[in-house]
């Protein structure tokens, strides 16, 4: 592998004769700068740019879109499947409203009940009674 | 000015326009055929012409800026001509005896000859080399950073193969 070192003045004339007859290339066949440039327009013109379009408007969308969406819909029937339902909560007051009308009521009732009854005894016999109140209606 | 021509390929190359390619191709064209025919085999030489710009066009929106255009595409056409080489898995090349007639004389086609021959029978390495420094006029940086080797190993190849091709040509007759 190793070779002597060249003499600085045959190394110069080396380069220089190198230079000089260095072998030229035979000449473009016609057409073939067409044919590189048709070969160039299927590369790159329009194509990449389709495909950046197809990818930048449709694709990527809903390659995010539908992992996504697919994950929330889980989400939302999980929670609302196993998650217990929220109660309303009965606090002291409003159980002793409640109550409170619940006896109300009742105590009308009575009144009321006690009143007819009080009525039934002073006409005596019930049916007597209901007689005289369907004559008065006529 | 070589940023504003990048540009304008590169926008070109974006927006699909091939006005811009064909400039590319009228400039660089020479530079590519003589290299790749001094590296490789003739016979091959259109598709590694068509090789080379498809790639210096492909290549052309990842190019650094603040770089030489030429060294780069001096580094492409490089490394179309090494990977057809190593395809081929030979090192030393058939001789191509296509004449080339453009108004030399005898004497100065039998050079050429002697010289497509002498660069036939060198190793890849040392061919590249010699071939983008005393032909194409490359510095021993430039050449460097094309076949992205140390400037150091360039050297010494440098040194390698002009002796041996000093050696073929004065055992054919040239003297130096």
């Amino acid at each position: 592998m190793k070779k002597e070192h060249l003499d600085k003045n045959i190394e110069d004339k080396l380069d220089r004769f190198l230079a000089e007859n260095a072998p030229l290339p035979p000449a473009p066949k016609p057409g073939e700068k067409d044919k590189i440039l048709r070969t160039i327009s299927i590369i790159t013109p329009s194509q990449p740019q389709k495909e950046s379009f197809f990818k930048k408007n449709l694709f990527t969308p809903l390659k995010w879109m539908v992992p996504i969406a697919a994950a929330a819909m889980i989400g939302f029937i999980t929670l609302t499947t196993y998650l217990p339902q929220p109660t309303e909560s009965i606090t002291d007051e409003k159980l002793s409203a409640y109550i409170e009308e619940t006896f109300e009521t009742i105590y009308t009732d009575n009144e009321y009940d006690s009143a007819d009854e009080q009525e039934y005894a002073s006409a005596g016999d019930p049916w007597l009674y209901l007689a005289e109140a369907v004559s008065q209606s006529r | 000015m070589q940023e504003d021509q990048i540009n304008q390929y590169i926008e070109s190359y974006t927006s699909g326009e091939l006005k811009s390619f064909s400039d590319l191709y009228e400039k660089y064209n020479q530079m590519i055929r003589s290299v790749l025919f001094k590296l490789c085999n003739a016979d091959e030489l259109d598709d590694l012409i068509q090789d080379a710009f498809v790639k210096v066009w492909k290549g052309l929106p990842s190019f650094k800026r603040g770089a030489k255009l030429k060294t780069w595409i001096y580094r492409v056409t490089y490394n179309v001509a090494l990977d057809n080489l190593r395809k081929r898995k030979q090192q030393t090349l058939e001789l191509k005896a296509e004449l080339i007639s453009n108004g030399s004389n005898e004497n100065e086609f039998m050079n050429k000859d002697l010289v497509q021959n002498g660069l036939s029978k060198l190793a890849e390495e040392h061919r590249s080399v010699l071939v983008l420094h005393c032909m194409e006029g490359l510095s021993v940086n430039e050449v460097s950073e094309i076949t992205k080797v140390p400037e150091g190993t360039v050297k010494s190849r440098l040194h390698y193969a002009r002796s041996k091709m000093h050696e073929i040509l004065t055992k054919n007759g040239v003297s130096l």
